[in-house]
């Protein structure tokens, strides 16, 4: 009898090791499976930073086409805009040109693949109070700005939201 | 019947593992490639070879457009020493803003044309074609205005 209970014992202990290895498994298993798949994303932003880079200088240095003008970049344009007069430059209001002109060359970057908006804007401040011109906006979390910053008074800068 | 259950949830496991490992390993390779072309493209706008220069200072990210009709000479004479950096690409800049332009650049046709074929170097057969592209600014020295241009590299695999 005292056989059979001590055999009896033995099994059952070693069909308890079994379960606690395979809960031990399962949980490694689940652990792993949890490290991978909870990982954040790593967001690549170097390309973005890249175009965003080129884009804003696109915009600075184009030279819209004035007839009777001596040619001026659209960062020159900026820095003569009086924005709250909004004088004529190239024949046009400068807030208009600056708004058109800047809009176009944004609209050209779109690749139809709705992966990429562009923020655009140019504040300045005037009797200590901050003023701002929104050429085009966008809205998304994961927003990579780019300032550039001209010798003297107004600021453009331009941001890119990246849509997932 | 224990070790028959340990075998199975050990082959589940490994089967997660590396299905997880792969995806992983796949996606840095992407990125890995997509960090490439980005700087790449980046080492484009300072390149003297068609960097802008105004009064003896570099412009970056600017393409000096006489120097990109040059460039694309001096490429194809220098077409080992190129290809070394630059692979199975080709690299082209076109003239988009405010007129496209789609007659290619040389010396005999500059500056009416718009599409500047700096690196041609397409592979055979190739499987898959990636493309990147970015809006550039262009200087056209003769008239000293700057227009805007597309910067379009074409990887080959």
């Amino acid at each position: 009898m005292a056989k059979i209970i001590k055999k009896a014992t033995k099994r059952g202990q070693t069909e308890a090791i079994g379960l606690l290895v395979i809960v031990v498994l399962f949980v490694v298993i689940i652990m792993f499976y949890l490290a991978f798949s909870l990982r954040p994303e790593a967001v690549n932003t170097l390309k973005e930073n890249v175009q965003v880079d080129y884009m804003l200088n696109a915009i600075l240095k184009y030279t819209p086409e004035c007839s009777n003008e001596v040619t001026k970049t659209m960062k020159d344009i900026i820095n003569s805009c009086d924005f709250e007069a909004n004088n004529v430059i190239c024949g046009r209001p400068c807030k208009d040109l600056i708004k058109d002109e800047s809009k176009k060359i944004i609209e050209l970057a779109d690749d139809g693949k709705q992966k990429y908006g562009y923020d655009f804007e140019i504040k300045w401040s005037k009797n200590g109070k901050e003023n701002m011109l929104n050429v085009k906006k966008c809205e998304s979390n994961n927003k990579i700005t780019y300032h550039k910053f001209l010798f003297r008074g107004p600021e453009p800068s331009l941001s890119i939201c990246i849509f997932k | 019947m224990v070790m028959v259950i340990i075998g199975i949830i050990t082959a589940i496991g490994i089967y997660i593992f590396y299905g997880e490992f792969i995806k992983n390993t796949g996606e840095k390779g992407r990125e890995m490639n997509e960090q490439e072309r980005a700087v790449l493209i980046s080492m484009f706008g300072r390149l003297p070879e068609m960097q802008c220069s105004k009064n003896g200072n570099d412009e970056d990210y600017c393409i000096d457009t006489i120097k990109a009709v040059g460039a694309r000479n001096v490429i194809r004479s220098n077409k080992a020493y190129y290809s070394n950096i630059l692979g199975y690409r080709n690299v082209k800049i076109e003239a988009i803003y405010p007129q496209k332009n789609n007659v290619i650049c040389d010396k005999d046709n500059y500056p009416g044309c718009g599409t500047f074929a700096v690196y041609d170097n397409a592979k055979p057969n190739a499987q898959d074609k990636q493309i990147v592209s970015v809006l550039v600014s262009l200087y056209y020295p003769h008239e000293n205005k700057y227009r805007v241009g597309r910067f379009i590299i074409e990887e080959f695999r």
